[in-house]
This record gives C-alpha cells, sequence and structure tokens, in this order.
C-alpha cells in the first residue's frame, strides 16, 4: 500500500514546482533560449558576419556623401571570391552608391565624397596612384538597361580587349570574341551575324552582350546594377543561368530590387536600410531566418 | 526528375530532394523487412536493430525538411513544381512515421521471443508482407509519378484493414481462451495494429503521387463520387 504524503508536502505548490522546475523545466528553458530572438530596430550595427576568409575585396569603414547627404554609414563588408553576394534593400537604402564604390564608378560625380577602405586583392582602390581605367576593368559593370555600344556585335566585345592592350592581333581578338561570346551563352545565337549592329539584338541578348563585353577583359569582379530589371521572365531566367555559371571564375555582386532574385542567383546576400548595413548572412538564412528585424520586415513585406 | 528549367540548379535541387526522399522511402523499406525478419526467425539482435537505425530515417526527415523550406523560400515554386516540394514535405513525414511503426513492430518482436505463439503469426506476417509491397509500389509511383500506380496501391490498403479487423476478432478469441497468455497477445496486436497504420500512411503517400500530378486531392475525389 502506498504511503500517503503529509498534507504540507502534498500541497505545497512550491516546493513541487521547484522540484520540477530542477529536474524537467531547465534543460527545456536552456533549450529554449537558444531559439532565436530578432535583432531590435533601433539598433543600426551590422549583424552577421562581414569578414570571410581569402576575400576579394575587402571594405572598411566606408562612408559616402553626396553634399550633405550621408548615403553610406560605417560599412563594412568583404565580398569573396567565386561568389554572388546580392546586396537588397529599399530604394534609397544605399545599396546601389555602395555597389558604384566597388570600381569608383562615384568618381564622376562632382558632389560625391567618400571615405574609409576599400581594396581590391589588398591594394587600395582609393589610393592616389591607381588609374580608373584598368580599374573599371578589372572590377567590371553590368547595368540596368542594356547598353551595347552603337557598333557591330563583334566590336562591342573586341572594343576593351584592344584597348586595354589584351590581344597581339586578329586571330588573338576573334578568340577573345568567341570565348567571351560563349561563356555569356550567347554564341550560338550570334555566331554567324557578328557584323550586324549590337543594338538589333533582343533585350535579353543585348544584356549577355553587354555581359559578354564585360568577361573580354578578364575582369576579377562583376558588379550588376539591377541586370534583369528591363527583361521578361524568360530572357532573367538566363540571366540568372548565366550568373550561377560565371561564379566559378568571377566574383560578382548584384543589386536587385527583386529578393526573390537576390534569393536565387547569389550565397550571400547584404541588407541596406537608410545607408546602413543591417545584416549580411548566407542567403539561405537570410530568407528562412534572418536575425534582424529591419530584415525580416523587409523580406516579408511588412515594412514602413 | 528532369524538369528542364532554365535555370540548371533548380533542377539539380529537385532532384536532390527526389533522391532523398527515395533513400528514406528504400530505408523505411529495409526497417520494415527487418522487423518481419525478426518476427518470423524470432531474432532480438535483429530487433534491437530496427529500433537502434530509426533515428538514421530522423536524421534524413529533417534533411528533407529542412532543403524543402530552403526551396520554398528561394526558388518560389509554382504549379507543379509546388506540388512536388510541398508534397515532398508530406512525403517526408508519412515515411518517418513508417519507419516508426517498423520500430515499434521491432519493440513488440523482443517483448513476444521469450514466448511461443503460432497461429495468428501468419496472418501478421502476410499483413507485413503485404505493406512492404506497398511502399515498394508507392515509392516506385513516386519516382515516376505514376499516377494509375498510385492508385493501385490505394486500393491495396483495403487488403490490409480486412486482414487487420480479422486479426482482431481472432486475438480477442485467443485472449479470451488463453488468458495465461494475455501479454504476448497484446503485443501481437500492437504489431498487427502497427501494420494497419503503416498502410494509412502508404495510402497518404500514393494520394501525395496524384496530386503531384493532378493538382487535386484524390480521397475527396474519391468521397464525391460515393456520393
Amino acid at each position: 500500500m502506498e504511503t500517503v504524503p503529509q498534507k504540507n508536502e502534498f500541497f505545497d505548490e512550491s516546493v513541487r514546482t521547484v522540484e520540477t522546475s530542477n529536474k524537467e523545466d531547465k534543460p527545456l528553458q536552456k533549450t529554449m533560449e537558444k531559439g532565436r530572438t530578432l535583432v531590435p530596430r533601433e539598433n543600426r550595427q551590422t549583424v552577421g558576419e562581414i569578414a570571410i576568409d581569402n576575400p576579394r575585396m575587402t571594405c572598411r569603414d566606408v562612408n559616402v556623401y553626396y553634399g550633405e547627404k550621408h548615403a553610406i554609414k560605417n560599412v563594412s563588408l568583404d565580398i569573396g571570391r567565386n561568389e554572388v553576394i546580392a546586396m537588397i534593400g529599399p530604394s534609397g537604402c544605399g545599396k546601389s552608391t555602395f555597389l558604384r564604390c566597388l570600381n569608383r564608378m562615384n568618381d564622376t560625380i562632382d558632389s560625391c565624397r567618400v571615405t574609409g577602405n576599400i581594396a581590391l586583392d589588398g591594394v587600395d582602390i582609393y589610393d592616389k596612384n591607381i588609374d580608373v581605367v584598368p580599374l573599371r576593368a578589372q572590377v567590371g559593370m553590368v547595368f540596368q538597361k542594356p547598353n551595347p555600344f552603337p557598333k557591330s556585335i563583334y566590336e562591342n566585345i573586341g572594343y576593351g580587349p584592344r584597348i586595354h592592350g589584351l590581344c597581339q592581333n586578329k586571330a588573338e581578338l576573334d578568340e577573345i570574341v568567341e570565348k567571351s561570346l560563349i561563356r555569356a551563352g550567347l554564341w550560338a545565337e550570334v555566331k554567324d551575324i557578328l557584323e550586324h549592329p549590337g543594338t538589333g539584338l533582343s533585350g535579353g541578348q543585348q544584356q549577355r552582350l553587354c555581359i559578354a563585353r564585360t568577361i573580354a577583359v578578364s575582369p576579377e569582379v562583376i558588379l550588376m546594377d539591377e541586370p534583369c530589371s528591363a527583361l521578361d521572365p524568360i530572357a532573367t531566367a538566363v540571366i540568372e543561368d548565366l550568373i550561377d555559371e560565371l561564379r566559378e571564375q568571377f566574383t560578382i555582386a548584384i543589386v536587385t530590387h527583386s529578393m526573390q532574385q537576390a534569393s536565387r542567383v547569389s550565397q550571400r546576400t547584404a541588407y541596406f536600410h537608410l545607408g546602413d548595413l543591417i545584416e549580411v548572412g548566407p542567403t539561405a538564412q537570410i530568407f528562412t531566418n534572418p536575425s534582424h528585424q529591419l530584415t525580416e520586415d523587409y523580406i516579408t513585406g511588412r515594412f514602413g | 526528375m528532369a524538369k528542364d528549367h532554365i535555370v540548371r540548379s533548380y533542377d539539380q535541387e529537385l532532384d536532390l530532394l527526389q533522391a532523398k526522399l527515395l533513400e528514406m522511402g528504400q530505408f523505411a523499406e529495409e526497417q520494415l523487412r527487418k522487423a518481419l525478419e525478426a518476427l518470423v526467425s524470432r531474432d532480438n539482435r535483429l530487433a534491437v536493430n530496427v529500433i537502434s537505425s530509426d533515428s538514421k530515417v530522423n536524421k534524413l526527415q529533417s534533411e528533407v525538411d529542412r532543403l524543402t523550406v530552403r526551396m520554398l523560400a528561394m526558388r518560389q515554386p509554382m504549379a507543379l513544381d509546388l506540388r512536388h516540394i510541398i508534397s515532398a514535405l508530406r512525403i517526408g513525414v508519412e515515411l518517418e512515421r513508417v519507419a516508426d511503426y517498423a520500430a515499434n513492430i521491432g519493440k513488440s518482436v523482443i517483448d513476444l521471443n521469450h514466448v511461443s505463439l503460432e497461429e495468428p503469426v501468419e496472418q501478421i506476417i502476410r499483413m507485413a508482407e503485404l505493406t512492404q509491397k506497398m511502399l515498394n509500389e508507392v515509392m516506385h509511383a513516386y519516382r515516376k509519378v505514376n499516377v494509375s500506380q498510385a492508385i493501385a496501391v490505394w486500393k491495396q490498403d483495403e487488403e490490409v484493414n480486412k486482414i487487420y479487423a480479422n486479426l482482431l476478432s481472432q486475438l480477442r478469441l485467443y485472449m479470451k481462451e488463453d488468458a495465461d497468455n494475455i501479454n504476448s497477445y497484446t503485443s501481437l496486436i500492437f504489431v498487427s495494429r502497427s501494420c494497419e497504420r503503416i498502410g494509412d500512411h502508404i495510402k497518404n503517400i500514393a494520394e501525395c503521387v496524384y496530386y503531384i500530378e493532378k493538382g487535386q486531392e484524390y480521397a475527396a475525389l474519391v468521397a464525391a463520387d460515393e456520393c
């Protein structure tokens, strides 16, 4: 027969609560604490790993001003080799401004001032001795609207390698043109019409022509600023597949308004908000389980 | 699952997802086979092996979970792809349950192995063999997205339920007549109950195959036809 517990023991809730919490609740509590809590909106320090092993480009404490306007605030970020990094965020968040710092495209804007350090393979690209012409070959750019030169398809590709002295003769240039068009997935479509004007191609083909033109001067980094926003879904998918393939040879940084595109093409994602780099991390993590409340707000469409 | 997407890495992910599920299906089938063999040959070690191997299925299921969540977030699947990915999530859950029941059979086998029981075991073996065959066929139907094969498997569950009902009344009778062995009969009820539940989960997988191809719920269509 079981002993009936003493009355006070049986009814004393506090004793029993303490016992159970010691035996079971505590480990459970610990496990629960391991779960995430989002960084609050007020906090504007970058969340996530800005540094990576063996980076292609390193940016530290980058500030950009347009006159009085502080467009980029203390952004530090590494850009890795053979990876696609996507920069997302609402309009005016600074993602395009930041991208343009990476090959000094902002130099062309008089009121623009850039401070901090941006290095390509350890070399400061804002150093006084740096010539921006070869820099922009090393760090090429593809724009929102395809902008082929008003010349033949062949000349669109051949012009860059010729002025940068990458070829000795016509045969070598022919090879560069063919290789670049093959890599950009355009060769089969244009190989018989190389003398036709580049502007006669479809929008998607023109954009691949621009990518081929960028590849032709053997860049290390390709910057893409909304490369698909003027294209239909099929042409977009072709470019996205191309980006996936180019990643094996190049470093790619892409700015896009379409976070779906960012999720499809990139391995790392950086989220910008009002000039701050809010969060950076593996793309799968950013889109399934971000760490900052502002990132979550934006990707779930709860912004503002 | 060659889908010929323009973005080829999407195809690779879909293939990977399907391969994971086929691996899970194969493993669950193997667990079921071993549990049955442990019962027939009264092999305790094999039964223990079935129980301890169950964690592998759980691991595979969480891989399937992670992959589907990732694909839903990063590929924005539509239409056929959406149905494939949603169904993968569900089939993963069903297979995990099937494997759980195989492990449960393993546990009952250990309880049963120290007594001699002849009569109803024959029928349990039939039931277990049938579910094993159904599992093999339903995964084949999934691999090929073969709707008619899926429906054939779906219908076989009826047979499993019949055997189960028979067994149950038979076991009840034995329990009355042979009260000394009531614990063993209870274990046999657990085993047959596990087989019956496995049949139901396989039926759910068959419905997933139908949904992938047709975009409609097979069970609801059958219910509507019967009205």
